[in-house]
């Protein structure tokens, strides 16, 4: 009964007139930008969230939020038609979307998936208020020493398990965390990497840091690049949209299986939805009688990934609200926008400010309905849009990349520094280094630094102390266990690689 | 393909580089302090040594393995950089409506595909556009015109 209250006061507050409509302009503008092939989720939240920032802290999150899951359905439109993920919780969507299209069936494809989005949504949406609060009650005995672990914990396997190299995702996490210690130390006042400079000071911006990785890089390395996925027209004139009988009885099963893994998998650090997805897929394919329809259209494979990724896109929602660590880049930046808002998530937020947190919630609720009654009738506007060639495309993103970077603080050199960013970004994707990782080292580094201050001063400098407490101890040990795992792993794979080095290449 | 995998090599080591010469900086300008009285210092020196061994963690296995070289693109980054800086330039001296049009037609010769007249029409479509968002719109605190010569 409790949790119908919560309910009543978080949609007194999502349902004013003003919030609805910054929810659905949310919606529309990150669906828009989603929509773009190669544009993925952490482009597009970071080119739209200045947008937010004059609005007032309620309105501002909940169209942050409607920009958030515009973005993930916009990707996944994009990987139905042109086989373009624009993320990599999208791949999947690739596997069976795009045979459903080319079978000229997008508009099934591209109606399950909407309706599959609403589903997984709501799921984890409701997981996610049952938990919120019980956890938020737990974490309130937490010290220092148990945030700092989980927050290693989250960098560790953030950058260790959803990365294909290892080594690569814990250099880019560290090396974010450098880069936050640039600017003023909060605890002593030195101005740290400054070199005399008065604006550096402040630090870096999350904001223009994640614009110039995610933005100006992306368009750096896809500007020039051959194109030559296009739509079929067949497919855009989405004829046929409402699927048959036969595609609704084979839905409903996969979709609550999808919806069950993704919340689960969603709310553990580091995993997060492009591992939901995956896990979705295999046990779709793995129980499924007919395990070789899948991969050529099968709507079973379209459905619970999609179920999957949106329930994980909720109930990553969890440690980031409860406890003010994020689990993944994407979060990092959402909690990096709530920060420049001034609202600090932590276990205190729910008791605080209950209609900040409940309104939160149900505008994510309110936000998802909004893609179902937009999304229907607007998948053609969204289809003739990807026909627009990209080159037409990149100077417009280009123009709102620069006047989102200026309008933050009203400083040209913040343009500046997105380009610098974007140079580091087109860089790191020529080495093939991910940026995710560095984001989410950048959010969570002076964070890292403070509590791990904090509890070596409670401590007074006795490290044994820290690992002795019970939660910080085990979260510790299991972090250390993820690193020996990588490393073991890594080591195999090395001796493999010399095994291969060492073979005659010209036999074949 | 090249006989070492060079891309992972320079990243290595430019990672190894970049984070011994932070933890240096940092050694000899920051007070380091005591574990129970942590200095400014002892974050970046202690994240500088993780990120060197990263980098030698990354590069040492690469110099015994084949790799694919990167190309680099030089054109659509010295337009894109020509275009960005004219938006830092131009946006508080002569305002929001020729930075943004003059931006919008630079960047497009990135790629060769753009006809000169179409440019010139995205540029200004992008000019209306942008005006009503944040101008009309959103009503940022940015002059539309600003020529002060």
């Amino acid at each position: 009964m409790e949790l119908l209250a919560n309910f009543a006061l978080g949609l007194e507050t999502a349902v004013t007139p003003t919030n609805l409509f910054f929810c659905f302009a949310g919606v529309f503008l990150g669906t828009f930008v989603g929509v773009i092939p190669g544009v993925g989720p952490l482009a597009a939240i970071s080119m739209l969230f200045p947008i937010t920032f004059y609005l007032e802290p309620t309105a501002a999150l909940i169209m942050l939020a409607g920009i958030y899951y515009g973005t993930t359905y916009g990707g996944s439109t994009a990987s139905i038609l042109l086989n373009i993920p624009g993320a990599t919780s999208s791949a999947v969507t690739c596997l069976d979307g795009y045979p459903m299209a080319k079978q000229g069936r997008a508009g099934v494809a591209l109606f399950m998936t909407t309706i599959a989005s609403f589903v997984g949504g709501s799921f984890g949406i409701i997981i996610l208020s049952l938990f919120s609060p019980l956890i938020a009650e737990y974490a309130l005995t937490f010290g220092p020493a148990e945030y700092f672990s989980l927050m290693v914990l989250g960098l560790i396997a953030a950058s260790t398990i959803a990365n294909a190299s290892p080594s690569k995702g814990l250099a880019m996490v560290v090396f974010g965390m450098l880069i936050a210690t640039v600017g003023t130390d909060s605890q002593s006042g030195v101005g740290r990497f400054t070199f005399g400079s008065m604006s550096l000071l402040e630090g870096f911006g999350i904001s223009a840091m994640a614009m110039g990785l995610f933005g100006v890089g992306e368009i750096l390395s896809s500007v020039g690049a051959t194109r030559d996925a296009k739509i079929d027209s067949s497919s855009a004139k989405l004829l046929n949209m409402l699927p048959t009988k036969d595609d609704w009885r084979r839905s409903w099963a996969p979709g609550l299986r999808g919806s069950s893994i993704g919340s689960f998998i969603g709310a553990l650090p580091g995993t997060g939805p492009s591992i939901a997805v995956f896990m979705a897929y295999a046990v779709e394919k793995r129980i499924s009688k007919t395990p070789e329809r899948f991969g050529t259209g099968a709507i079973e494979g379209l459905v619970a990934p999609e179920t999957a990724n949106n329930a994980a896109d909720q109930t990553a929602f969890i440690p980031t609200l409860t406890l003010g660590i994020p689990g993944s880049a994407t979060m990092a930046l959402m909690l990096g926008a709530l920060m420049i808002h001034g609202i600090q998530p932590g276990p205190t937020l729910i008791v605080e400010q209950p209609s900040l947190f409940w309104g939160l919630i149900m505008s994510f609720w309110i936000g998802n309905l909004l893609l179902l009654v937009l999304n229907l009738p607007l998948i053609g506007l969204w289809v003739r849009l990807l026909l627009i060639p990209y080159h037409y495309l990149y100077p417009a993103i280009l123009v709102f990349l620069c006047i989102g970077a200026y309008s933050v603080r009203a400083n040209p050199a913040d343009v500046l520094i997105v380009l610098g960013f974007g140079f580091v970004g087109y860089a790191m994707r020529l080495a093939d280094l991910p940026a995710a990782p560095l984001l989410l080292g950048f959010v969570l580094g002076p964070l890292v630094e403070m509590q791990f201050r904090r509890s070596m001063v409670l401590a007074r400098g006795d490290v044994i102390d820290v690992i002795s407490r019970p939660i910080a101890g085990t979260v510790l040990a299991i972090s250390l266990a993820i690193l020996v795992w990588t490393l073991v792993g890594a080591i195999v794979r090395y001796c493999h690689g010399r095994k291969d080095l060492n073979e005659p290449s010209t036999g074949k | 393909m090249l006989d070492r995998d060079y891309r992972d090599i320079v990243s290595g080591l430019g990672l190894t580089l970049t984070g011994s010469a932070a933890a240096l900086y940092a050694l000899s300008e920051y007070n380091i302090g005591t574990f129970s009285r942590m200095g400014p210092g002892m974050m970046p020196v202690s994240l500088g040594i993780i990120l060197a061994v990263f980098g030698l963690v990354i590069a040492i296995p690469a110099l015994s393995r084949r790799g694919e070289a990167a190309q680099l693109k030089l054109r659509p980054i010295v337009v894109m950089s020509i275009s960005i800086l004219s938006f830092a330039l131009m946006i508080e001296k002569v305002g929001i409506v020729p930075a943004v049009f003059f931006t919008t037609v630079i960047a497009t010769f990135s790629e060769t595909q753009v006809p000169f007249a179409k440019a010139l029409m995205l540029g200004a479509g992008m000019t209306l556009l942008t005006w009503s968002i944040f101008i009309l719109g959103l009503g940022l605190p940015i002059a539309s015109f600003d020529w002060s010569f």
